[in-house]
């Protein structure tokens, strides 16, 4: 019993942290452009297949390979989504979404061609191997890197928001737009600046993920899936309450999986979050602002 | 001399209408044998299994018309996409069926090729017709010739279905037993259609796996189902080495077999011989996909180019020429259109129903296994007819066949199973 209590608790922290990293850009997005950005899954394939590019078919090794993917993921959050799409279309919802999921298609297709499965795509990103043990639990202690990478760009970005000027216009933005303006917030300055702020989380959740994880053509499309959800049971655009809502997820899902049964863990998450959404349809904080 | 005139009109009509008489058959004859002989493809393309049915097709098809074709008539082949989804399979199929007019069709998938094979059977008497299907796992599929003869006649299946796994032929439960050396094991089973009859059985007819393998004396010690769509298996993981098993056996077909052995290879379970049904984890380049973490894993269908006959290097080596994978259904797409081949020579004829029966009574070989077919139009079990093949990760990547033993003595006589603990120990893991 001792035990399942142990595993529970190490692995809500941990797959909380997961959640936490794959969300957060999704919300920081939400919450200061007030769209959902359904090209997000584009994102995680953007930082990875990138990172591939440059190391096996440029050569790069792997430090200038990671500087060269942010700068790649920039450009790519800049050039293709935000100013061709996001800034076009910020007014017109259909075709925003619209945009945004063809968007993340065509990059799901595109490097699906290049780089299909049988391409054998693996980024040598693993800080740590092997295994080590909490109590009784043992987890890869590469998760014990997402851990603290999720809890230092969190903390980061949440003090960005509460201690820097930019970071009290984005706040302004989130609470109401119209009136950031009248004060005097260039808009049209602060938004490609949270669309760039929003793909550094995934990027890193990407670079430190890959050693425990998949990487495949279609890997975006899941990803963007667990962001909604965890964005939507927080709040839309709600930061606080994406990190809460991350650990709830976690939580949720290491106690179907070690006191039931772990086939029913995608399913006890969405009947929670639909339970949540009925009750408090809000989320659990009310999406106002950013934090 | 109008009578004059009138008597050479009507000789002239009368040779002309005797020389037609001699010339035209032929002319008719000639302009059919011109016609090829169409073979329709219905496969997911963008999917690696997809490409590889479709090249291994190609390369068949082009290999038999430079042979002068099936009886002198060229061979066309008609790709259709059908993306994963039931109705653009179904609409490829009437589309092959009805417009193209094809002999044969080819299908993939056991959602895709259990409607074609209906819509087939509706079309049959109006439209006389093969269907050859691979990758339809489901074992219902298999019943369909067998109870109702002659309305699924036209339907042969040329890949091993989940019901194989009970067959003795293929020699499973051995390998379990006497190769990996397996006390205790811990059974995972991908919660979706095609593996009902693993889970729940079949009354009468099939045990579930867990009491199949029991009975054989091999005991479960754990026993889960997984979603299809799991990327966290570090809980299983923790609970299977809780266990007390000494091997995984984990049947995957659709489940992230990339994301499962990396996440072993960390876990309290990574001394654990995993051995994998198929998925990702089939291909060679899985060991690259999962940055060398796959040392030890055990797949069925492994992606190693087995020289079956003296066909099979050069048919491999144009498949790779291609960029195309040597995946589980590719030697049946390849020898396919060679079965219908010797089968049409045979017979000296394109008659449907012909057809079907010297499928049904011949053997065939070209470039792997002997193809003969049962009564419900499923392949002879057990090599030198279809195989079962198992193949693990040794060091450096290196795949080589540890089942059937045939198999291993032609292509790695020296390599044999070794136990993931042994293997990590050789590596200086």
């Amino acid at each position: 019993m001792v035990h399942i209590i142990e595993s529970i608790l190490v692995y809500a922290i941990v797959l909380g942290s997961l959640y936490l990293l794959v969300s957060l850009g999704f919300s920081l997005i939400c919450g200061v452009l007030g769209i959902f950005n359904l090209g997000y899954g584009a994102t995680f394939l953007v930082a990875i297949y990138g990172m591939w590019m440059f190391m096996a078919t440029f050569g790069l090794s792997l430090w200038p390979a990671i500087v060269c993917v942010f700068v790649l993921q920039f450009l790519f959050t800049l050039g293709v989504i935000y100013f061709p799409i996001v800034k076009r279309y910020i007014e017109k919802e259909e075709l925003l979404l619209t945009s945004l999921l063809l968007m993340s298609l065509i990059v799901e297709e595109t490097v699906n061609h290049f780089y299909p499965i049988t391409a054998g795509v693996d980024i040598p990103t693993a800080i740590f191997t092997g295994t080590m043990q909490i109590g009784s639990t043992n987890i890869p202690t590469q998760m014990l890197v997402v851990v603290i990478a999720a809890f230092l760009v969190t903390a980061l970005y949440v003090l960005f928001l509460l201690k820097t000027k930019i970071g009290f216009k984005i706040r302004a933005i989130s609470q109401n737009s119209e009136a950031a303006k009248l004060l005097g917030v260039r808009l049209e300055r602060i938004y490609p600046l949270a669309m760039i702020l929003a793909v550094i989380p995934p990027t890193i959740c990407m670079l430190v993920i890959a050693p425990v994880w998949a990487i495949e053509p279609m890997m975006g499309a899941s990803l963007l899936q667990t962001a909604i959800l965890v964005t939507i049971l927080g709040g839309l655009g709600n930061l606080r309450g994406t990190i809460i809502a991350s650990f709830i997820v976690g939580l949720i899902a290491s106690v179907v999986a070690f006191a039931g049964n772990p086939r029913l863990v995608g399913m006890a998450i969405l009947i929670v979050v639909f339970f949540v959404l009925i009750y408090k349809p809000q989320g659990i904080a009310k999406s106002e602002t950013l934090w | 001399m109008k009578r004059k005139a009138l008597q050479l009109v009507l000789c002239l009509c009368m040779i002309f209408l005797i020389t037609g008489m001699i010339i035209l058959p032929g002319f008719i004859r000639e302009s059919f044998a011109a016609e090829p002989i169409k073979i329709g493809f219905i496969g997911a393309l963008s999917t690696p299994y997809g490409a590889s049915n479709k090249a291994s097709l190609e390369i068949s098809i082009d290999e038999i018309n430079k042979a002068g074709g099936i009886m002198g008539r060229p061979v066309e082949l008609i790709t259709e996409d059908w993306k994963r989804e039931i109705p653009l399979a179904v609409a490829a199929y009437k589309k092959l069926v009805m417009k193209d007019k094809c002999l044969i069709v080819f299908t993939e998938g056991t959602e895709g090729s259990t409607a074609c094979a209906q819509l087939g059977a509706r079309l049959y008497s109006t439209y006389p017709h093969l269907m050859f299907s691979f990758w339809s796992a489901h074992e219902s599929l298999m019943d369909l010739v067998g109870n109702e003869y002659n309305k699924y006649k036209f339907m042969f299946r040329v890949y091993s279905n989940t019901a194989d796994s009970y067959n003795p032929a293929f020699g499973f439960n051995d390998f379990f037993k006497q190769t990996v050396g397996t006390k205790k094991l811990a059974l995972l089973i991908e919660d979706i259609g095609w593996t009902e009859v693993y889970r729940n059985g079949r009354p009468g007819v099939y045990p579930t796996l867990k009491e199949y393998l029991e009975k054989d004396g091999i005991q479960v010690v754990y026993e889960g189902k997984t979603d299809i769509k799991e990327k966290m298996f570090l809980p299983i993981l923790e609970k299977v080495a809780a266990s007390g098993a000494d091997t995984i056996y984990w049947v995957t077909g659709y489940t992230d077999t990339v994301t499962l052995v990396k996440q072993w290879d960390q876990s309290p379970a990574k001394d654990m011989d995993l051995i994998l049904m198929s998925g990702a984890v089939s291909y060679a380049a899985f060991w690259k996909m999962t940055g060398g973490r796959a040392l030890g894993v055990t797949a069925m269908w492994p992606e190693i180019p087995i020289p079956f006959t003296n066909k099979s290097k050069p048919f491999l080596d144009e498949l790779k020429a291609r960029g195309s994978g040597l995946l589980a259904s590719t030697y049946g797409a390849y020898d396919g259109p060679w079965i219908l081949k010797a089968a049409a020579e045979e017979v000296g004829d394109f008659d449907v129903e012909k057809l079907i029966k010297a499928i049904e009574k011949g053997e065939f070989r070209h470039s792997s296994w002997i193809w003969a077919f049962d009564k419900r139009h499923e392949p002879k079990k057990g090599y030198p007819y279809l195989p079962n093949i198992m193949g693990q990760f040794q060091e450096d990547g290196r795949y080589i066949v540890v089942l059937p033993q045939k198999l291993i003595e032609v292509t790695n006589p020296k390599a044999k199973y070794v136990r993931v603990k042994d293997l990590r120990k050789r590596a200086g893991q």
